[in-house]
C-alpha cells in the first residue's frame, strides 16, 4: 500500500510528460509572407524559355535550424492561379491536358522532416510532390539565411527542383509530345517567414 | 550574246524576277490559307507548330521581298506597251505600288506580333530569333491590327492583281501576262 501512491504519481508524471513532449520537440512555427515569397517555373518551348509563377500558394513552416530533422513543411498551390503572363497560354495551361485544374484544384509538397545540404546555409526538405493527383517524392534543396533570432526573426529560402512533367501526367494525349514542350520543368522557390 | 547586250527594249521580265514573282505569290496565297486554318484549330502543339510554320513563311516572304526590291531596282522592269489607256497606267502603278507596300507591311507586322508575343519566334525549327522589345501588349495589338487589315488588304489586292492578269490574257488578248511567265 505505501508503493501505491509514489506509483500513482509517477504514472501522472509520465502522462504529463508525454503529453509534453510533442509540443517541446517541435520545431517553431514560421509565417510565410505571401507578398515577399514567389513561387516559379521555367518550361522550354521551342528551345526558348517560357516563365511562370504561381500567384497564390500557402507554406505552413516548422523549423529549426539547430535540429532540422524535426522540421516539416506543407506547401498548398493553387493551380488556378498560374501565369505566364499570356491570357492564351494561361488557359491552355490549365485545361484538362495539362493542370487541368478542374479536377485537381491543388498541388502540394509535404516534407515532414529537413535535412543539412553541403555548404553553408545548405539544406534540403526531402518530401512528396503531388501534382495533378500524382504524388511522386521530390527533394527540395535551398539555401536559408535568417536574420535576427526568436519571435519575429527573418528567413530567406531560396531554391528549386527540376521535374519531368510527364512523371506526372501533366501533358495528356497531343501534350505528351515534348518535341515543342520540354519535359524538364524548373521549379524556384523564394520565399521569405517570420518566427512566430 | 545575252539580251542585255543589246539596245532592244525590255519586253519581259527576267528569269530572276519571275522566280521571286511566282514564289512570292506562292507564299502569299500559301501564308494567308495556312493563317485562315490554324486560327481555327484547338490549341494544341499541332497548331503551335503551324503558327510557327506561319511565322516561317512569313520571314522567308521578307527576305524575298528585299530580294524583289534589289532586283527590281537594278533590272528595270519591262515597259508597259503603247497602247495601254492612261487610265489603266495609272491604276496599274497605284496598284503595283501598294502591293509592294504590302509584301513589306504584312511579314513586318506579322514578325512585330511575333516578337511582342509571349511566345518563342522559332524559324523552321532551326534558330529562334531574339525579341528587342520582349512582350509588350501595346505593340501587340498595334502590329495585331495592322496584320489583320493588312492580310484582307494585301487578298483584296491580289485578287485585282490577278483579275487585271486574266483580263488581259483572256479578254484583251495581249501579252502583259505572258512577260511573267516562263518560255512563251
Amino acid at each position: 500500500m505505501p508503493l501505491i501512491r509514489p506509483l500513482s504519481r509517477l504514472v501522472a508524471l509520465l502522462i504529463a510528460a508525454a503529453a509534453a513532449t510533442p509540443a517541446l520537440a517541435e520545431a517553431p512555427e514560421w509565417a510565410m509572407q505571401p507578398a515577399e515569397s514567389a513561387l516559379t517555373f521555367t518550361a522550354t518551348q521551342s528551345g526558348s524559355p517560357i516563365e511562370g509563377r504561381f500567384e497564390e500558394f500557402e507554406a505552413a513552416i516548422r523549423f529549426d535550424p539547430e535540429k532540422p530533422e524535426a522540421g516539416s513543411v506543407t506547401v498548398e498551390i493553387v493551380m488556378a492561379s498560374a501565369t505566364t503572363d499570356s491570357a492564351d497560354r494561361d488557359a491552355t495551361i490549365k485545361s484538362a491536358a495539362l493542370f487541368n485544374v478542374a479536377d485537381h484544384p491543388s498541388a502540394t509538397f509535404v516534407a515532414d522532416r529537413f535535412e543539412r545540404g553541403e555548404g553553408e546555409n545548405a539544406y534540403a526538405a526531402p518530401g512528396t510532390l503531388t501534382l495533378r493527383g500524382v504524388s511522386k517524392p521530390a527533394t527540395l534543396p535551398f539555401t536559408l539565411v535568417i536574420e535576427g533570432e526568436g519571435a519575429g526573426a527573418t528567413a530567406r529560402a531560396q531554391g528549386g527542383l527540376a521535374i519531368d512533367r510527364l512523371d506526372y501526367g501533366v501533358g495528356q494525349g497531343d501534350w505528351e509530345d515534348t518535341s515543342l514542350v520540354a519535359n524538364r520543368v524548373e521549379i524556384a522557390i523564394d520565399i521569405t517567414a517570420v518566427r512566430q | 550574246m545575252t539580251r542585255s547586250d543589246s539596245h532592244a527594249p525590255v519586253r519581259r521580265y527576267d528569269g530572276v524576277a519571275q522566280a521571286l514573282h511566282w514564289s512570292m505569290a506562292a507564299l502569299i496565297v500559301g501564308n494567308f490559307a495556312l493563317a485562315l486554318y490554324m486560327l481555327e484549330q484547338p490549341p494544341v502543339p499541332s497548331t503551335i507548330e503551324l503558327f510557327n510554320l506561319h511565322k516561317s513563311l512569313g520571314l522567308l516572304a521578307l527576305a524575298l521581298a528585299v530580294l524583289r526590291l534589289l532586283w527590281r531596282a537594278t533590272h528595270p522592269a519591262p515597259a508597259i506597251p503603247d497602247d495601254h489607256p492612261a487610265w489603266e497606267r495609272k491604276a496599274a502603278a497605284a496598284s503595283h505600288h501598294l502591293l509592294y507596300l504590302l509584301i513589306f507591311l504584312q511579314p513586318l507586322s506579322g514578325l512585330a506580333l511575333a516578337l511582342a508575343s509571349e511566345f518563342p519566334t522559332t524559324i523552321f525549327g532551326l534558330f529562334n530569333l531574339p525579341s528587342p522589345t520582349g512582350p509588350n501588349e501595346t505593340l501587340k495589338s498595334v502590329a495585331g491590327a495592322v496584320h489583320w487589315w493588312g492580310q484582307w488588304a494585301l487578298a483584296g489586292l491580289v485578287a485585282l492583281h490577278v483579275a487585271a492578269a486574266l483580263r488581259h490574257h483572256f479578254l484583251l488578248r495581249n501579252d502583259i501576262l505572258k512577260r511573267m511567265l516562263p518560255g512563251a
